[in-house]
């Protein structure tokens, strides 16, 4: 009966760094608020948090452990109500200068901090929080694109001298008319050299030959992906305006978005602001500007000619002002891509803007006769102010008033007539044209999403489930710690010390790789303590046989793990084959039981065999004249 | 517990104080017993239908908490009035705690709807509060149930598959008629009585069919290595030796599982309670089919040593199959 020394080693070196890595789960985050500046320039400093101390004291409302890190301060409560409370109170006492967010903060000690230990994340339905699921339109994401194909089409054929006689767009479909096959060959070869976009399908018809184009499954998958990855981003920035400090965004699927906002109640409000577009407008500065704007302060002179007006440039507080014409030329709705990237001319900074076949046409319009003058971009936001009204009573009431506000990001010379695609250029800095090309793609959506899941999860009740849970695994976990010793005895108990190393990896592993524990999550570890035993039992077993069939205590043990090792692996791999379906099918509370069970399979794996071995080794492994065993 | 260090004794070389318990004796009986089973299942499915949970139905779901205890006609007629399509109530373990489901509303203002049941589920002297409102649409409900459809049914023939590989076909036909018996049975009664089937209770039954498939390969594992190593035996008395040998097994095993169910399904509350209680029904209906069904099938077709030499070819490392 021998074991390796490096066999040790791995258990010793797995045993600290996971009972390391479980330990923050025995923290557990307590409830904070963030408060941060509303703008990126807006600083903040120490005096914040004693100011918002005097605010909270004045509710009522007990903090501790303030501190001010990374431009934000953290302001510790007790409770998730007091958290509530607390951020309704510092919203009113600071106002809009700063954005107050729900946050959790980590009570691990600072050395485990130090190491990277982190407590599990705590999944919604045991923290509380709404839940989203958004399915973005993907038929009209490829349908927009289609348009703008169309009219860009017909002008690359014009442009390169090739004849057709018709164009029409019908379902998605081009449907171009030749007079001859000639034309239509020249036309199909000049397609294939040029993008090859379209699956290309010649028909002939009465009235001549014709050719169908189609996008290809590549193209339609790059709109799709495209579509998503851009609602994406607008997402996410308009989550951080929600003041959500741990805000999950992601695609789930090929067409649905999944966002969980944490700690967040009012859904009406989050709908609000998610579902809200912020507007651009294209808009041709006023040839009264130079008259109306003073040169050495930027602001207006009087009051402004009728049919002109005036907005803030570059930044609301900058303090200069441009005075643009009333009417617009196009909307941001037009804009169909904005990236940013380098002049091939110049080496300079400029952004690529591609609109519809509408916006297109409008901006060659517009654009026909003002060449050399100045086109501006206004960004207008629809935002709220909250203010709170006390009537007679004492009582308060949040009153929400909608406001605009309206910002001209960018003034530049118009050096030609513009179609649907066009450059900004002579931008100062890469930065400048990605943050333009970013205003300009996140004014609209890619492509229309509808709310189609929606779920709230009060505070009090996520806190119950996760009572319940860990109470129910708890005592599970007891329960089958005693049948163990008793059944078992010696071999029972190391089979019980293999459990909770179990637990602890699961822990670890869960942490690692940032998953995070869910109502699902529970249940699937103690499944995972149901299933591991039986790794256990089949090797106590095993060994009674060989007792039984005549072996010596040692030997019993050697052939005992050796013959249940393959039954173990088997069983085990099969299960995790049904945990891995579950993971691939699985959305949300699914994926979270599948993880878990999959982590939990692997780590049984080692902890019910090559632990308990170590431990009999080191229990039996000495003694010579072994009688019998503790099983 | 054991002490026995007596040399093995001539039956089949095996310890002669161990009776090997009959098992397949009722064979026949429990054959009958299981397809009554699966019968009566299906037909409950097919008539009572399964009580399809908001994940796979679409709608909306809200709890409602109240302070004084409450009569759910009350309620439902409190939601016609403000306006809701069809709410259906539901007492929740007390008569203060109320589940409200009701198809997605056509006609309420989808903005605020934690707001509008609120408001619409208040009643004279007796106020209540919503802690829970879910909204799923009615298209991802459909897709999800096409799609669970679609995993159990990966998740079985990939275990015919794999059984065959390691083991042997006939075995693998009988794990899997098993599995999906298992399966039929938990929604048998899932169908009878009504329970609510939910996405967790699905994450069960694939649990359920990882328990039965453990218990299925130990069996099968112990027939194949008897088949080796005993001789002159028939394949029913090898198969009722399998058995014996890993019954012990088999009930701690089961008994261990089940003591954590039980424990989740009392003290889980509300959010694991339709988990644990499938899993309570799988984990009866999983040993008895892993016995009565997978081994019993394998010896119907005809499972015998021939299955299980291993040819001397140095090429192949793992036994010959013989698949019919």
């Amino acid at each position: 009966m021998r074991y390796p020394a490096w066999e040790y080693l791995l258990i010793l070196v797995v045993l600290v760094v996971s009972t390391l890595y479980a330990l923050p789960s025995l923290y557990p985050d307590e409830p904070a608020v963030q408060i941060s500046g509303a703008k990126a320039g807006t600083q903040i400093d120490q005096s914040i948090i004693q100011k918002a101390e005097q605010i909270l004291q004045s509710e009522n409302i007990a903090s501790h452990d303030n501190s001010f890190t990374n431009n934000a301060a953290l302001l510790r409560l007790d409770t998730s109500e007091a958290q509530l409370k607390a951020k309704e109170a510092l919203r009113r006492g600071l106002g809009d200068d700063y954005v107050v967010a729900l946050n959790l903060a980590p009570t691990t000690p600072e050395w485990l901090q130090k190491i990277g230990a982190k407590p599990m994340k705590l999944g919604l339905d045991l923290r509380g929080g709404v839940h989203f699921l958004l399915e973005v339109d993907m038929d009209k994401a490829i349908s927009q694109r289609m348009e703008t194909s169309a009219t860009d089409l017909r002008r690359q054929l014009r442009d390169n001298k090739l004849k057709f006689n018709s164009l029409s767009l019908n379902n998605n479909t081009i449907t171009l008319q030749f007079a001859n096959n000639a034309d239509r060959d020249a036309v199909m070869d000049f397609l294939r050299r040029n993008g090859n976009e379209y699956t290309q399908q010649a028909v002939a018809t009465t009235e001549g030959s014709s050719l169908r184009l189609n996008y290809t499954d590549v193209r339609k998958q790059e709109i799709q992906s495209y579509a998503v990855n851009q609602n994406l981003t607008t997402l996410r920035n308009r989550i951080n305006e929600l003041g959500v400090a741990e805000a999950l965004v992601q695609t789930q699927g090929s067409n649905r978005i999944v966002v969980e906002l944490p700690g967040v109640q009012d859904t009406a409000e989050a709908k609000r602001v998610l579902g809200r577009t912020a507007n651009l407008e294209f808009r041709l500065v006023s040839d009264l500007n130079d008259q109306y704007i003073d040169p050495y302060t930027g602001q207006t002179t009087g009051t402004v000619p009728p049919g002109t007006e005036a907005f803030a440039f570059e930044s609301l507080d900058s303090g200069r002002q441009l005075l643009l014409n009333r009417s617009r030329i196009l909307t941001g709705e037009r804009v169909q891509n904005a990236s940013s990237g380098f002049s091939q001319d110049t080496g300079g900074a400029e952004v690529n803007i591609t609109l519809d076949a509408a916006g297109g046409k409008l901006m060659a319009d517009a654009t026909r006769n003002a060449v050399g003058k100045r086109m501006a971009v206004l960004f207008i936001e629809n935002k709220q102010r909250i203010s709170y009204v006390t009537d007679e009573n004492g009582t308060q009431t949040e009153v929400r008033t909608p406001y605009t506000e309206s910002v001209v990001i960018n003034a530049a010379t118009i050096q030609a007539v513009l179609g649907s695609q066009f450059r900004i250029t002579g931008l100062d800095s890469p930065q400048e044209a990605s943050e333009l090309a970013l205003m300009l793609r996140a004014g609209a959506l890619a492509a229309p999403m509808y709310f189609v899941e929606e779920r709230v999860i009060g505070p009090s009740l996520g806190q119950e489930n996760i009572d319940k849970g860990v109470l129910s695994t708890q005592i599970g976990f007891i329960l089958v710690a005693i049948w163990m010793v008793v059944f078992f005895r010696l071999f029972g108990l190391i089979a019980n010390f293999a459990l909770v190393f179990n637990l602890a990896m699961i822990l670890t592993v869960m942490s690692w790789i940032g998953a995070s524990l869910t109502l699902p999550g529970i249940a699937g570890i103690v499944i995972t303590i149901g299933m591991a035993v039986d790794a256990n039992v089949l090797i106590c077993e095993r060994i009674r046989e060989e007792i039984k069939w005549g072996a010596s205590p040692k030997q019993a043990i050697v052939a005992g793990y050796d013959r249940a090792y393959n039954t173990i692996f088997d069983s085990n791999l099969t299960t995790f084959l049904v945990a891995f379906i579950l993971f691939a099918i699985g959305t949300g509370p699914i994926k979270g039981f599948a993880v878990t069970l999959m982590i939990g399979i692997v780590c049984s794996m080692f902890t019910a065999i090559t632990v308990t071995r170590a431990i009999v080794q080191i229990i039996y492994g000495k003694k010579r004249n072994l009688k019998k065993l503790s099983i | 517990m054991t002490e026995n260090t007596q040399l093995p004794s001539k039956k089949y070389g095996r310890p002669d104080d161990e009776r090997v318990i009959p098992f397949m004796k009722i064979a026949l009986p429990a054959a009958l017993l299981s397809i009554l089973l699966t019968v009566a299942s299906i037909f409950f499915i097919a008539t009572k239908g399964l009580n399809l949970g908001l994940d796979f139905t679409g709608g909306i779901a809200a709890e409602l908490n109240y302070s004084n205890p409450v009569k759910a006609t009350d309620v439902s007629n409190a939601l016609v009035k403000a306006g809701f399509n069809d709410p259906v109530v539901q007492t929740l373990g007390s008569d203060r705690d109320l589940m409200v489901r009701m198809p997605v509303q056509e006609d309420v203002e989808a903005e605020d709807l934690t707001k509008a049941i609120t408001a619409a589920v208040q009643l004279p002297n007796n106020t209540a509060t919503v802690p829970k409102v879910d909204v799923v649409g009615g298209q991802v409900g459909n897709e999800l149930y096409v799609r669970s459809a679609g995993a159990v049914a990966l998740a079985l023939l990939l275990m015919l598959v794999y059984v065959t590989i390691r083991f042997e076909f006939k075995l693998a036909m009988g794990a899997v008629l098993s599995l999906f018996h298992d399966i039929i049975v938990t929604l048998g009664i899932f169908a009878m009585m009504q329970w609510p089937f939910d996405l967790t209770v699905l994450a069960a039954l694939l649990a359920i069919i990882g328990f039965s498939l453990n218990d299925n390969i130990v069996v099968s594992d112990r027939i194949r290595e008897n088949f080796r190593k005993i001789r002159g035996a028939t394949p029913l008395e090898v198969v009722n030796i399998a058995l014996t040998e890993t019954l012990r097994r088999t009930i701690h095993t089961s008994m261990t599982l089940l003591l954590v169910v039980v424990a989740m399904m009392l003290m889980g509350g509300d959010g694991l309670k339709w988990f644990s209680i499938a899993m309570f029904v799988g984990v009866f209906v999983g040993t008895y089919s892993s016995i009565y069904i997978g081994t019993a099938f394998a010896l119907w077709r005809g499972l015998n040593r021939q299955d299980f030499i291993v040819q001397v070819k140095p090429e192949f490392e793992g036994e010959e199959q013989e698949i019919p």
